[in-house]
């Protein structure tokens, strides 16, 4: 059997009057695989997500759920959101006021003209799966932020639809019950086996959520990949620094593998990939070694400030010029102190300036 | 099949921006038809009539310039227009000034419940003019007016007041405009004070300077917009200067209108001319309006909270302030409407007030005969039309607001035109309209429906659009990607989440409705003849004393409309 992409969209784009919003994209999304579309606010993901569910109209592209075509523009086809059978939780969940939990989350199946008895069944259970037996008498207004969300999430998936998109489903809870739902909602959509689309503009929810990260800026698609892998291989600085905590080194090649940092010193990096004159680490890639380390790639350095965030500690470095973000396990090294840093090779990776 | 694929083609290329359905398109192409046949249908056949040299069903009938040079080219018809203007002008700025002094004292001063103030202020603007002329006609009538009456049991000579002259009509305007100044001045006047004012306080500005050099300027533009959609307005008022101004000579525009209509020999060439005129100073009027508040929407700061800002202690002067509210409550609403209802229980206008002579006889009239089917016309008139106009509002505002037909501009466009069509002017182009209209339409009850339903749809769509900015669109959305069509969508999602707003709606059309003179009396017959009508016709045909009966029995039925509206405005939703 040929492995046909639950969702394609090919070459989308979208335009608000002269404004570009989406610049081409193509992301093809396997049967269960979950993604998200993650950049800053304005990077175009929010519309993008949309356009899948026919709520905005895309100026050029093709989008295809299944086997079916739903929006092309050079068949013009465009398949209206209520005719797509995909699931779509809002960022304001929008759960209607005047009617119960039950009522609410009823809602699609009537419109799917099952029986009556068998849509209370299916009711009952998707709130108990989502943890809201009981409540189901209750009209939304009178439950906490974590449970309307919850509402929210059953709403759509009891139609049992094979694609389910969020729109920063999480933003709108507190810290602690967001990391909670994180794991939560990745181990229902595991379960029942949906694919799924999320849009965050927080990377860590990204990372805890997604098979696949498609990080987006000013409306393009910059880099599709497992969290790990863009995590650990950013090809921009944009890239590098949305994902996490960086350095930046400015510095001149020598060869592909060895660059010159301003102070004069010569480094080894892992392999150039493009001309930018930039590579970057991450903090807690950089090793702190007693002074006068032998180690290749070793800096000499003094401590400038400390920072105890439990698991790590992260100290500011200033070596040969540079000033050098440094997180290590190690709490012990005193502010002031003469140090080494090493900048492993294989962590100093070559970047494209900007997005 | 390529006609399908063209069709396709074209849906495709037109759609976008929001994704919308073939049926939101054709609901959109419905009410562009239907609401475009209300609007522009009187207006074209104004000018129509304007051109003729004849009157209607007239054979042989041509087009004629000489209509329109006798209004717009000859002297005789300045005075009227003049009059028109003066009237415009001095109610517009009576109203602001009246209106900025309430809107102060009751946002900015210490005064003992302002909330009941605020709503016992309100009031004359839920009158309709001609009951507030009727009641000050029953206060300060010269020799006869309750007003003067006591004037002279008291000794005094001639008449201390009368109704019946220009300052009159301007002042009974004001009564029934300044409560709405008010309201309108009363938003801005609690949202610029907080951060503005106290940025300037600590600068150390006293609170007279305050209000000279930020509150006042602040203000300038709602002040201005104020004294031009009052004075538009008050301009193509018909009841209150035709009523009080006949005595003394006071022609307007509107009243030309309706005696060249109603009178013979009638000239309804001449009175549609007289329409363009009119149409003309109102149209200029909420033109310059809506300039201006596209313009003021640089300083007017509405922002999201409202804070509770300290009003102004008044010490010693608070009783006197207080005062002063409760005398200009008495003489624009408590001695008016008690000289209109003590007067409908008097048999005829005396020079003595007797006490022994009150009669419930103007009463028992009212509920006779073709006085009692005037009154259940007007029920029936004011629940049909609320209920229809209500409906057609909510359904071009869901697509004004909701959707992204193409088209939807137009119909927003359309649906608030009537706003500067005067109801006389609406009447006459409706005359010539629809005065051929097959099926009886001509004379039945259901031309008044079709000129309620232009007149006021755009106060439902306001109402109505406000409310639907509050919801957000995700509720709509929601359900439409369940796969909710758009007629789902409307019953079940939309119009529960809007009901406030549609029931006030309801409410308030069907209190304008209760109200509307100015088209009506142009386009009722005997069959559909309505309490308000009645009211206007029995001052000539039964006396001054039935016709404040007529008056009192509309004013119970608007008084308990108030009420149903205070009533939902104070109910909590969710």
């Amino acid at each position: 059997m040929v492995n046909v992409p639950q969702v394609r969209l090919d070459n989308i784009t979208k335009s608000f009057g002269a404004t570009q919003i989406v610049r081409g994209v193509d992301i093809a999304i396997d049967r269960g695989e979950i993604i998200a579309l993650l950049g800053p606010s304005g990077c175009g993901k929010t519309t993008l997500l949309r356009c899948i569910a026919g709520l905005e109209q895309p100026t050029g592209g093709e989008i295809s759920i299944g086997p079916k075509k739903v929006f092309s523009s050079s068949e013009f086809i465009n398949e209206p959101p209520e005719q797509r059978k995909i699931g779509l939780v809002f960022q304001s969940y929008a759960l209607w006021p005047h009617m119960t939990v039950a009522q609410n989350v009823a809602y699609g199946l009537h419109l799917k003209k099952i029986r009556k008895s068998e849509a209370e069944a299916k009711v009952q259970k998707i709130l108990s799966t989502v943890g809201l037996s009981g409540l189901s008498d209750r009209f939304p207004s009178t439950l906490s932020g974590g449970q309307q969300q919850r509402v929210a999430v059953a709403r759509s998936l009891v139609v049992e639809n094979d694609v389910i998109l969020f729109d920063e489903p999480l933003s709108n809870l507190d810290l602690k019950l967001r990391e909670e739902m994180r794991f939560e909602l990745r181990q229902l959509i595991n379960r029942l086996g949906l694919t799924a689309i999320f849009v965050t503009h927080d990377q860590s929810e990204a990372m805890v959520l997604a098979d696949r990260i498609c990080l987006m800026h000013g409306g393009k698609l910059l880099q599709t990949g497992t969290p790990r892998s863009v995590y650990d291989e950013p090809e921009t600085r944009f890239a590098m620094n949305f994902l996490g905590a960086a350095n930046f080194i400015d510095c001149s090649f020598v060869d592909d593998r060895t660059i010159r940092i301003p102070s004069g010193t010569i480094l080894q990096i892992r392999g150039r990939k493009n001309q930018a004159p930039l590579v970057g680490i991450r903090p807690e890639k950089i090793r702190i070694e007693p002074e006068g380390s032998e180690s290749p790639n070793a800096l000499k350095g003094r401590i400038t400030d400390s920072v105890f965030l439990g698991g790590t500690t992260l100290y500011r470095v200033e070596a040969e010029g540079l000033d050098l973000q440094v997180a290590s396990p190690d709490p012990d090294h005193v502010k002031g102190s003469g140090i080494a840093v090493v900048l492993p090779p294989q962590f100093l990776l070559s970047l494209q300036e900007g997005a | 099949m390529t006609g399908i694929a063209v069709g396709k083609r074209r849906h495709w290329l037109k759609n976008r921006g929001r994704s919308y359905s073939r049926a939101e398109s054709a609901l959109c192409a419905v009410l562009l038809v239907i609401v475009g046949a209300l609007v522009l249908l009187p207006l074209g056949y104004l000018l129509y009539g304007a051109l003729r040299d004849s009157p209607p069903r007239t054979p042989n009938a041509g087009y004629t310039w000489a209509n329109l040079v006798e209004i717009y080219g000859s002297l005789h018809f300045a005075q009227p227009f003049l009059t028109t203007l003066a009237i415009g002008i001095s109610v517009g700025i009576g109203s602001a000034i009246l209106g900025v002094l309430l809107a102060w004292i009751i946002t900015r001063l210490d005064i003992p419940r302002p909330g009941l103030w605020e709503k016992l202020l309100t009031l004359p603007i839920y009158f309709s003019p001609l009951m507030l002329a009727l009641a000050f006609t029953a206060l300060g009538a010269p020799r006869v007016g309750f007003l003067n009456l006591i004037w002279k049991t008291l000794g005094g000579d001639g008449s201390a007041v009368s109704v019946y002259s220009f300052s009159g009509i301007v002042f009974v305007l004001c009564v029934h405009y300044a409560p709405y100044a008010m309201l309108v001045l009363t938003a801005p006047m609690r949202s610029i004070s907080a951060e503005l004012e106290e940025a300037a306080r600590v600068l150390g500005s006293s609170r007279w300077h305050l209000m000279r050099t930020v509150t006042i300027p602040m203000l300038r533009p709602a002040i201005f917009s104020v004294v031009l959609i009052v004075g538009t307005l008050a301009a193509e008022n018909f009841a209150v200067p035709t009523l009080l101004g006949r005595q003394s000579k006071i022609s307007t525009i509107p009243g030309e209108i309706y005696f060249w209509l109603t009178y013979e020999p009638s000239n309804p060439n001449l009175a549609a001319a007289a329409g363009t005129l009119l149409l003309l100073v109102t149209i200029s009027g909420i033109f310059v309006y809506r300039y201006m508040t596209r313009m003021s929407g640089r300083f007017v700061t509405i922002t999201g909270k409202p804070k509770l800002i300290p009003r102004l202690p008044l010490g010693k002067w608070r009783s006197a302030i207080t005062g002063l509210l409760a005398f200009y409550l008495a003489i624009t609403t408590i001695l008016p409407i008690a000289a209109l209802i003590f007067g409908s229980f008097m048999p005829y206008i005396g020079q003595h007030i007797d006490f022994n002579k009150l009669t419930l006889h103007n009463y028992q009239a009212a509920l006779q005969g073709e006085n009692y089917s005037a009154i259940t016309h007007s029920l029936f008139l004011a629940v049909v039309s609320a209920t229809l106009i209500t409906l057609l509002g909510f359904l071009v505002s869901y697509i004004i607001r909701r959707t992204s037909v193409p088209g939807r501009g137009l119909l927003d466009y359309l649906s608030a035109l009537p706003i500067a069509i005067p109801g006389m002017v609406l009447g006459v182009g409706m005359v010539w309209a629809y005065v051929i209209a097959p099926f009886g339409l001509w004379g039945s009850i259901w031309i008044l429906l079709i000129a309620y339903m232009a007149r006021f749809i755009v106060h439902a769509v306001r109402a109505i659009n406000a409310s639907l900015l509050q919801v957000s669109g995700e509720m709509d959305e929601a359900a439409r990607v369940l796969g909710a069509g758009i007629f789902r969508r409307l019953r079940q999602i939309t119009m529960p989440l809007t009901m406030r707003a549609l029931l006030s709606s309801w409410v308030l059309v069907a209190i304008f409705v209760l109200n509307e003179l100015s088209a009506t009396i142009l386009l009722y017959s005997s069959k559909s003849i309505t309490l308000s009508v009645l009211t206007w016709n029995a001052l000539d045909m039964y006396g001054a004393m039935q016709a404040f009966a007529f008056s009192v029995i509309q004013g119970c039925m608007t008084a308990i409309l108030v009420w149903v509206s205070y009533r939902l405005s104070g109910k909590a939703t969710w």
